[in-house]
């Protein structure tokens, strides 16, 4: 008969006071993810981020170069400048949330893993933060990123203070519109895929964005139905931002304010979908 | 280290899974067992802290397990489901779910390879999940339940789609790990693979606790259940006559040819005292006494009336 050693026997080693679970998520998420769609698509939307940090070279360096005179003429390095680099990638970040989001939480849920994620010391929060911060990786590494990059670009290349005087808050504005994109965009994307297979969860993402549009171009007279439009809304709110005037006729609190509900009632399913642990009442 | 559970209970809507169920476990090998349906997942996934009871109280040395992080870190679990990313390789996917228990990423790593090798995966660690046999999936899922060295490990039907030579070596494996002293809780419906690795068992059915106990405890507890004792003796004949007038025995069958009776008994105890006095008395020569259905297969038909 086997004498058992009753006493409980610690791991004599470190452990991390609060395991960074979320951390570890996003990590093994970060590689899961690097395939060759996402790599196809990180190149294709650096095409864009390379156009612009040529037209900022061409801006400095006009005089130097002559043949820079054309592609530089008229061409101001403005918030403007900043605010159309990120509405145009657009296109590639919804693609990449898409591609990286649609399944992040369908898989998990179609081979049962929440199942072992949630019998090690995970939380709730840990499992979305390590999602959001994949589907966030992936998106802002070819829109927010870049076009801080293009910001200390012309910062190194302008021959003055003027720019920065200028413009100075620039970052900040890059990084508050970044924030409200992706937690808007992200939590779509988490909670479809937490209520659908990943397929259905990239059809719908894109149906979401674009049967608004459609909606809003077949009755223009009413310029509120805009409301329901995220993508109308986020570029109605990044407008105001970057301290340009806004392109929708409708109030930009009110854009606020329907992101917010947008974000909101994402949380909502993702608390209903996602259970680290069931209470059944 | 003790695990205490009282009056536990768990339903789901109108539907009972889990009734009313009062046991505690040692250390050492425990198995539960029940048909499919009986309630053993369900009561894992309590003892592990993702279910919430709807009644009653679960402890680990008196500490609630119900969303406990700090003693989640000391339990091991090998889920039933195949619960994988297909796209990670053994090593990755057991290396990120030890991080998820707080280690380095170097200590991780250690941890994943060492547990790798002893469910003898090393070979095969740098493949992808995907491409892994049913009986290879089992093995990573094991590795990653016991790879941070927990002091209590549940394990839901480990066994499952392993060949023989695998059942041998993870059945040696979860031994080995009762008898360091460590809580080992495994969850099967197939009776001869609890019996080959522990005698401890809890038997579940409906959701109810049937018996707790060694199987020869609990085989004592159903006295209105005639127990079986095969006899081997030189004068079987005249043993047989013997045991007639035992007012205990029910019923007895002999065979001459392999010198051996069979007897059904209502008073084992009564029987197990009487039968050696018997023999010194009568001058007969016992070579061997065994109980047939003295087996879980026996003890859980009966008790599940099958």
């Amino acid at each position: 008969m086997p004498v058992y050693d009753q006493n409980y026997r610690a791991w004599k080693g470190h452990l991390m006071p609060f395991p960074r679970a979320w951390w570890v998520i996003a990590k093994t998420h970060i590689r899961l993810r690097w395939k060759r769609g996402v790599i196809a698509l990180l190149i294709l939307a650096a095409f864009p981020f390379l156009m612009r940090a040529l037209q900022i070279l061409a801006v400095a360096r006009m005089e130097d170069y002559q043949f820079l005179q054309q592609f530089a003429k008229n061409l101001e390095i403005d918030a403007a400048f900043f605010k159309d680099f990120l509405f145009g990638q657009s296109f590639w970040f919804i693609l990449m949330i898409i591609l990286t989001g649609a399944g992040i939480i369908a898989n998990d849920q179609k081979y049962k893993a929440s199942q072992l994620y949630f019998s090690k010391p995970v939380t709730y929060w840990d499992y979305i933060t390590g999602k959001f911060i994949t589907v966030s990786f992936y998106s802002g590494i070819i829109t927010f990123i870049p076009a801080i990059l293009l910001f200390f670009m012309q910062l190194v290349l302008a021959e003055n203070n003027t720019f920065i005087q200028s413009f100075f808050w620039i970052p900040f504005a890059i990084a508050g519109f970044g924030i409200i994109a992706l937690l808007v965009f992200g939590s779509l994307i988490l909670a479809l895929s937490a209520m659908v297979s990943g397929r259905s969860a990239g059809i719908f993402f894109f149906a979401l964005l674009l049967f608004p549009d459609i909606i809003r171009a077949i009755i223009p007279s009413v310029p509120e139905i805009g409301l329901i439009s995220v993508s109308a809304n986020i570029k109605q709110v990044g407008s105001v931002i970057f301290g340009l005037p806004k392109p929708y006729d409708y109030s930009t609190w009110l854009a606020g304010i329907a992101l917010l509900v947008t974000f909101l009632i994402c949380m909502g399913i993702l608390r209903w979908r996602v259970k680290p642990s069931e209470v059944v009442t | 280290m003790i695990i205490n559970v009282f009056d536990l209970s768990k339903w789901y809507g109108q539907i009972i899974a889990v009734n009313n169920l009062t046991f505690s476990i040692d250390p050492g090998v425990t198995g539960f067992l029940g048909p499919n349906g009986a309630g053993k997942t369900t009561l894992m996934r309590m003892l592990i802290g993702q279910l919430k009871p709807s009644q009653g109280t679960l402890t680990i040395d008196g500490e609630a397990i119900w969303n406990n992080h700090t003693l989640m870190r000391r339990i091991g679990y090998c889920p039933e489901q195949d619960a994988f990313w297909q796209y990670l390789t053994g090593l990755d996917f057991v290396h990120a779910l030890i991080q998820m228990h707080g280690f380095s990423t170097e200590k991780a790593m250690e941890k994943a390879v060492m547990a790798i090798r002893l469910v003898d995966m090393e070979k095969d660690m740098h493949r992808r999940i995907g491409s892994y046999s049913k009986g290879m999936r089992q093995r990573i899922k094991l590795a990653q339940a016991i790879a941070h060295d927990p002091d209590i490990l549940f394990l839901d039907e480990p066994l499952n789609g392993l060949d023989p030579m695998g059942r041998h070596q993870i059945m040696q494996l979860i031994k080995d790990l009762g008898n360091r002293g460590k809580i080992v809780v495994v969850s099967s419906h197939i009776l001869h693979e609890v019996e080959a690795m522990t005698d401890n068992i809890l038997l579940i059915n409906h959701g109810r606790l049937l018996a707790q106990g060694t199987i020869y405890d609990i085989r004592q507890l159903i006295d209105t259940h005639p127990l079986q004792v095969t006899i081997r003796c030189d004068q079987v004949d005249r043993l047989t006559a013997f045991l007639l007038a035992f007012e205990d025995v029910l019923s007895v069958q002999f065979n001459r040819e392999k010198n051996q009776v069979t007897v059904e008994t209502n008073q084992p105890e009564l029987f197990h005292q009487r039968l050696p006095e018997l023999a010194l008395k009568e001058n007969l020569k016992i070579s061997s006494l065994w109980s047939p259905d003295e087996n879980l297969d026996a003890i859980f038909d009966y008790l599940v009336g099958g």
